[in-house]
């Protein structure tokens, strides 16, 4: 039996994998998944009565699963790169750009007050205009980029000095 | 017939071009620029020309140099395909100059319906029925202000050269117009290079339908009935089928009739499609006609049986109409699903990366037209539309079925899909019941159903095989492993991790 953990927005699994000479039988949570190998990275899982066709690969520190159309991340939780992945855009305090463009307009300013939802950016990718929206209430404490500035997924774009819990009612 | 053409494209659309061009016996050249240097669309064609560097000005878009490529590799005629130059009548031109067969319309028909304004008052001009709105592009706020008021909110503002979805924008409120006007104008000019944006109603609960148009250089007009392309995401069609539950066949011949009207108003000649907006009363409106071959012509394809770049290229040649196009009827019915490199779970944001696992789905009626494979990387230089997914069955409910199915088959990992996003729509008890308008996502999308826990827990059971399979692959390269039992990898065969093997092509 071999061992393996990973971890999914912030939720730990271990499995328990068995192979033999045609299959694997994976434990999770007590619950047993039975896969055969179907070809690179391409498997076939038996559920509820039906074999179904999915893929897994691993990409350096990711393991990448494609499971009845979901395509599910899951990583090592030895990795180091998981203290990075906290800052997905807008969820606190800091708001990133979610993908690579040129940012088009800055709708606030330094200073502003701002709502949970609320436009704070235009970044432009692919000829389309994305706004990046507050993921939080707070006051816009820095912007870090200008109209016409080209950035890449996960650049810091504004820092939000967030209102506490508190104040929110 | 022409011996040699040449592809002014890339991606799933070049290498659909070329197939064409194979069923009629003829020498395929396709282009590409530094960013395609290892693209499926290059070693794909019988001949390929470097034509520059990424950016779509020094390549795909750059006239003189697809000219020189067509010329240097003895073509007689170009294939646009969609997007890039396939409506600039620039290029059309051009290639009339140097001699070539622009497979398209006239350059004529391409300026009269590039301009939305000014298609819409010849359309006007020869009966065909409009939506209520500005008779011009105006850059000036207070007309928008009034005009919207005389036809009632909510209003839509729209590029004058637009197409796509770009330089669009939804007014529900007059507080929201000043701004939606300004962004429409600078998407519009990023987009287009023209700022120029009117105005027209909204209609709420609208259907798309588009025609499919064929003609001749002999005057002969057909259409090939109907696509429902009413999925959409932000103005952008991601599911599209036909026929369409919403027409009777009166309505259908009627539709049919204004579609064929279009193209004889604007002399047109090869492929086209007329697009009208179909409200619940069973009136239309006509939108815009696209003259160029559209990124959803495969289902017209499987309902029909015609194989539409072939016809293109006949009609370019100077034949008439086939007898199977004058002939056409529908047969079964079909879906397409547009496969983007998009977030479909966050937003439909674009998404990068290095396909590191591509597996399409195969058995009767499924087609995959695919422009990547294992190892390519998707950056943010093109369009996102990696590959298209087109089921054909008996029914439309056997469709659904089908298309679930292989939506589900087809395995794409390194980059996010909306492949989960578009089984929610077609697994809708409204979308199974045809309850498709424009607004289908905005209405039933926003909440979305929850991941069953067992399939996270199969995931994380399938990510430890990913973590056992690196590891056994490991072993071998370093020599190990010889003494171990034996398992699935040996037992079944030498698959690589990492190897491009897994690439099932289905063209």
């Amino acid at each position: 039996m071999i061992r393996h953990e990973f971890v999914r927005d912030g939720v730990s699994f271990a499995t328990d994998a068995v192979v033999d000479e045609n299959s694997f039988l994976v434990s999770v949570d007590g619950i047993e998944f039975r896969f055969v190998l179907r070809g690179t990275g391409r498997y076939r899982l038996s559920v509820d009565g039906h074999r179904i066709a999915i893929a897994a690969v691993r990409v350096r520190d990711r393991y990448l699963v494609d499971i009845n159309g979901h395509q599910l991340e899951f990583r090592d939780p030895s990795s180091d790169t998981i203290a990075a992945a906290g800052g997905s855009a807008g969820a606190g305090d800091q708001i990133f750009a979610p993908m690579p463009g040129k940012v088009v307009k800055l709708l606030v300013s330094e200073g502003d007050d701002v709502e949970v939802g609320q436009p704070l950016i235009i970044v432009e990718a692919m000829k389309m205009e994305n706004q990046v929206r507050a993921g939080a209430a707070g006051r816009v404490a820095s912007i870090t980029v200008a109209a016409g500035d080209q950035v890449d997924t996960e650049s810091p774009l504004i820092r939000l000095d967030l209102v506490p819990e508190s104040d929110q009612n | 017939m022409f011996s040699t053409i040449l592809v002014a494209n890339r991606s799933e659309i070049a290498v659909r071009v070329i197939n064409g061009c194979r069923t009629l016996g003829i020498r395929s050249v396709s282009v590409y620029s530094d960013a395609d240097v290892n693209a499926k669309h290059r070693h794909y064609a019988d001949e390929s020309i470097h034509i520059g560097a990424a950016a779509p000005s020094e390549s795909y878009l750059n006239i003189e140099r697809i000219i020189a490529a067509a010329c240097e590799a003895g073509a007689q005629a170009i294939h646009p395909g969609y997007g890039f130059l396939s409506e600039n009548p620039a290029f059309a031109e051009a290639c009339r100059d140097a001699g070539i067969a622009f497979i398209g319309p006239s350059a004529a028909s391409m300026r009269l319906m590039g301009n939305k304004v000014a298609s819409r008052k010849a359309m006007a001009d020869a009966g065909v029925p409009l939506t209520p709105g500005m008779q011009s592009a105006s850059s000036d706020l207070d007309l928008y202000r009034t005009e919207a008021e005389r036809i009632g909110y909510p209003v839509m503002i729209k590029a004058a050269a637009g197409g796509g979805g770009k330089g669009m924008r939804v007014v529900d409120e007059p507080k929201d117009l000043a701004g939606a006007v300004e962004a429409a104008q600078r998407e519009a000019l990023n987009a287009f290079g023209d700022s120029s944006v009117y105005m027209e109603k909204f209609i709420a609960r609208p259907r798309h339908i588009e025609f499919q148009i064929m003609a001749d250089q002999h005057g002969n007009v057909v259409h090939l009935f109907e696509r429902e392309c009413s999925i959409q995401r932000r103005h952008q069609k991601i599911i599209e089928e036909t026929p369409s539950v919403a027409l009777t066949e009166s309505l259908r011949a009627e539709m049919g009739e204004s579609a064929v009207a279009v193209a004889r108003a604007a002399n047109y000649v090869n492929a086209g499609t007329v697009e009208f907006l179909l409200d619940t009363d069973g009136s239309y409106y006509f939108l815009e006609m696209n003259t160029r071959l559209q990124v959803e012509h495969p289902i017209t394809e499987m309902v029909t049986g015609i194989d539409l770049v072939a016809e293109q290229i006949r009609i370019a040649a100077g034949e008439e109409l086939s007898p199977a196009v004058r002939q056409a009827h529908q047969r079964g019915h079909a879906i397409e699903c547009r496969i983007y490199a998009e977030d479909g779970e966050n937003g439909f944001l674009p998404a990068t990366g290095t396909i590191a696992l591509y597996s399409e789905p195969v058995g009767p009626g499924i087609r995959v037209d695919s422009g990547v494979e294992a190892g390519a990387e998707i950056g943010i230089d093109y369009d996102p539309i990696m590959a298209k997914l087109i089921v054909h069955a008996g029914s439309r409910d056997d469709a659904i079925g089908k298309m679930i199915t292989a939506l589900k088959e087809f395995h794409i990992l390194g980059v996010q899909t909306s492949r989960r996003f578009m089984i929610d729509c077609l697994e809708h008890a409204e979308f199974r019941a045809g309850n498709t308008f424009t607004s289908f996502i905005s209405d039933h999308m926003l909440t979305r159903p929850v991941v069953a826990d067992e399939m996270i827990q199969a995931g994380a059971a399938a990510a430890s095989l990913a973590a056992l399979a690196a590891a056994h692959h490991a072993r071998l390269s370093t020599g190990e492993g010889s003494n171990q039992p034996l398992t699935p990898w040996q037992t079944i065969g030498a698959w690589q991790i990492g190897s491009s093997i897994s690439h099932e092509a289905t063209s």
